[in-house]
């Protein structure tokens, strides 16, 4: 009797279970408008986007615009902070958004696994010309000549400097440097040095980023054989400039002061403590001053970084925030219609000032900049429109390669010889271009 | 153990204690600050004032990002549009949390018990193969699985909803069936035997006496399920695709932003609201809890 109430109880549960099913387990499928109407009988593109908080609100306000001037399309945008995890994924399973959106550093990979829709079609219908954007933005989008991605903000970077400590080592607060001498002898007078070499305060710490080249004239991507220019006679110079740093100040006693830097999204951050009065960052740092120390405001300078060859800025580093279909999306005409709309110069606008951003675009208004709170948005523009903006490189191995390349440039920092350091890099570098030019080769035999 | 010994002892233990429970302190004590102490150097321990409106906003969903900034002349200069982040329903994502957690929980003590019975208590051919099989899938991480996974609820049209967070779970779960088959073992066989004697099916024997006699390993693997399925981040991430469907861990992204900072605060008071269901779950079941884990050898 009992097996009979257990087997009861059992089943029961797994009733529970499968009502749960019933209730729980549906897609929502009813979507309104920002008027509360309900959306019936239209296109759904499905957008994700990697922007959270006043970020996806901004592009909320965007894609409300677009749904309340259509009758045929309506966009069901996803904010998720992980977006590139979630797309990878979706993609790999078969199951992709309608439009995503990533860096310019994810696109190589998406391209060199044929995971993405050509946006070619807008290109033949005179919606987007290379014209549309800024001079090096279009090499993002469209790296390999085929057109994949739209971009609807940018990130290119530049030198930030703290007039506090600049006046008090004599500088002029206004005046930041302008050739890389001009910089390194700035650097070392903000340089404080105490008792037994300790580090007080530091004049520049460069990141162990592996861009550093493009100040000294290197491109370190050949977007045509897709080879890396790792070991170049500019990439020597500019890992021996950035050698010198840890040489001058001492890598323990560079090791002890990092070692009590916060977070960068902090007040303990080194640039907002303080403690190292040069910063090289994208726009969006201003953003971390206002939120972490907003006393700072109107002690702080922006400008373009310096370069070997050339005026500030001549060649800089940056990244983009681009929108692209991937390949299978289901409503590919419809999310093209929609990216049209995206990219209209007064939503490009509204956008990159909510986000307090540069525009992508090759023109922009008057009122972007006034009303633009980032202070500092003309030298950012500036960047864009008037100086070679260096990208991440597009190649399907760029992940690895960035890898081997940090994990050089922390060696290099130690005090490992730079030629042979960048030489072992480049011969590493090179095999792995070679077998995966290899399978790209047998990929395409499949296809075929 | 002598007197100097045990203080000694009771001293470690207490040091041990206080760096555990650090950044417990340090959230809930965040999470009643103002936005500009929250990230404070050197740390206030002690929120002064206390902003008990932190939890009020962090549940209607207020991730008070709004987007501000102060312009070189110190100036403010603001966007000509408001971009206030709407606010996010918490109450809508703590019930979907509540939902996928409290099925998954049913899932898996119901299915791994029942799997550990059979492999445990019953005599049949290839058991130990199967058993082994359980166990060597535990070393595949979930990373490997993902994609074959999405492909497989994307046939069954299940991407978009919870189904793939919950139902997995009634398929049973190899660490949990490891554990109460282990525990199972420790049960003397003469029990289910008697029980066959008196005509009582093995069904009746797992529900009857088996169930009965490891409740405190059942709330272990209820525990671990609940805290897993409610915690849980990367599944979320990648199946569900409507804001609507979120789940809380889904829903705490919202108080940060790529590049515009976190308002740890607000941030810190909607973690607690989050991990509060699992701490009191924890309290009310820690007896039962910390036999389980005595007796099944978990450490």
């Amino acid at each position: 009797m009992f097996a009979k109430l257990a087997s009861r109880v059992v089943v029961a549960l797994l009733a529970a279970a499968a009502l749960s099913l019933l209730i729980f387990g549906h897609k929502p499928t009813t979507y309104r408008l920002p008027n509360g109407q309900k959306v019936r009988g239209r296109t759904v593109v499905t957008l994700w986007v990697g922007w959270t908080s006043f970020e996806a609100a901004a592009m909320r306000s965007i894609v409300n615009k677009f749904n309340l001037s259509q009758k045929q399309i309506f966009v069901h945008m996803v904010s998720v902070s992980q977006v590139d995890t979630k797309t990878v994924i979706s993609v790999a399973g078969g199951d992709p958004p309608d439009i995503t959106e990533l860096g310019t550093a994810d696109v190589g990979a998406f391209i060199g696994h044929d995971a993405l829709t050509s946006l070619e079609p807008m290109v033949g219908a005179g919606i987007i010309t290379p014209d549309t954007f800024a001079p090096d933005v279009w090499k993002a989008c469209a790296p390999f000549g085929t057109l994949y991605a739209v971009a609807v903000a940018a990130n290119p970077f530049a030198l930030y400097w703290n007039k506090r400590l600049f006046r008090q080592a004599g500088l002029n607060p206004n005046l930041p440097p302008k050739t890389l001498a001009a910089f390194d002898a700035d650097a070392q007078k903000l340089t404080i040095i105490g008792k037994h070499g300790r580090l007080i305060q530091a004049g520049f710490l460069p990141p162990q980023q592996c861009l550093w080249g493009i100040y000294f004239g290197n491109h370190l991507y050949n977007y045509r054989t897709g080879n890396f220019f790792i070991d170049t006679p500019q990439q020597i110079a500019a890992y021996r400039w950035f050698q010198g740093f840890s040489r001058r100040l001492g890598y323990r006693a560079v090791t002890i002061f990092k070692s009590g830097f916060g977070q960068f999204n902090s007040p303990l951050n080194p640039f907002l403590a303080g403690k190292v009065a040069m910063e090289f960052s994208g726009p969006y740092f201003a953003n971390f001053i206002q939120r972490n120390k907003p006393s700072m405001a109107g002690h702080f300078g922006v400008a373009p970084f310096p370069c070997l060859n050339g005026p500030p800025g001549t060649q800089t580093m940056g990244d983009f925030d681009l929108l692209l279909i991937p390949r299978h999306a289901r409503h590919v005409k419809a999310a093209m219609t929609a990216l049209a709309f995206f990219i209209r110069r007064s939503n490009i606008e509204e956008l990159d000032e909510l986000h307090c951003k540069p525009s992508p675009l090759s023109h922009f208004s008057r009122s972007f900049i006034r009303d633009n709170p980032n202070p500092y948005i003309m030298v950012f523009e500036g960047l864009m429109l008037h100086h070679h903006v260096e990208v991440l490189p597009p190649s399907p191995i760029w992940k690895r390669v960035n890898n081997e390349l940090q994990t050089m440039a922390q060696r290099i920092w130690m005090g490992a010889p730079v030629k042979k350091s960048l030489s072992h890099a480049q011969r590493l570098v090179n095999r792995w271009v070679r077998t995966n030019k290899k399978m790209a080769a047998l990929r395409a035999q499949e296809t075929r | 153990m002598k007197l100097p010994q045990r203080l000694l002892v009771h001293a470690l233990l207490l040091l041990a204690g206080v760096a555990y429970l650090g950044p417990f302190v340090w959230m809930v004590s965040t999470s009643l600050k103002k936005e500009t102490q929250a990230v404070q150097m050197p740390p206030q321990w002690i929120p002064h004032p206390v902003q008990w409106n932190n939890y009020v906003k962090a549940f209607t969903g207020n991730s008070g990002q709004s987007q501000q900034l102060v312009a070189a002349d110190g100036a403010h200069r603001t966007a000509k549009i408001a971009v206030n982040p709407p606010a996010l329903d918490m109450s809508l994502y703590a019930r979907n949390t509540l939902i996928i957690a409290l099925l998954a929980t049913l899932g898996t003590v119901l299915s791994s018990s029942l799997v550990a019975y059979s492999l445990a208590k019953m005599e049949w051919r290839g058991r130990n193969v199967v058993f082994g099989i359980a166990l060597a899938s535990m070393m595949v991480p979930f990373p490997v699985l993902m994609v074959p996974l999405y492909r497989i609820f994307r046939e069954v049209g299940w991407i978009g909803t919870n189904l793939p967070l919950w139902v997995p779970a009634f398929f049973g779960a190899p660490f949990f069936i490891f554990l109460l088959r282990q525990f199972y073992l420790t049960i003397p066989k003469e029990l289910s035997e008697a029980a066959i004697m008196d005509g009582c099916t093995h069904f009746g024997i797992w529900w009857r006496i088996m169930l009965p006699l490891t409740r405190p390993a059942l709330a272990v693997v209820g525990l671990f399920s609940f805290m897993g399925s409610w915690n849980n981040f990367l599944g979320p991430l990648v199946y569900l695709t409507h804001q609507s469907t979120f789940t809380l861990p889904l829903a705490l992204q919202f108080y940060q932003s790529r590049s515009g900072g976190t308002t740890y605060n607000l941030l810190m008071a909607a973690s607690v609201i989050v991990i509060m269901p699992i701490l009191i779950l924890f309290f009310l079941a820690q007896k039962t809890f910390v036999r389980g884990i005595a007796t099944t050898g978990l450490k």
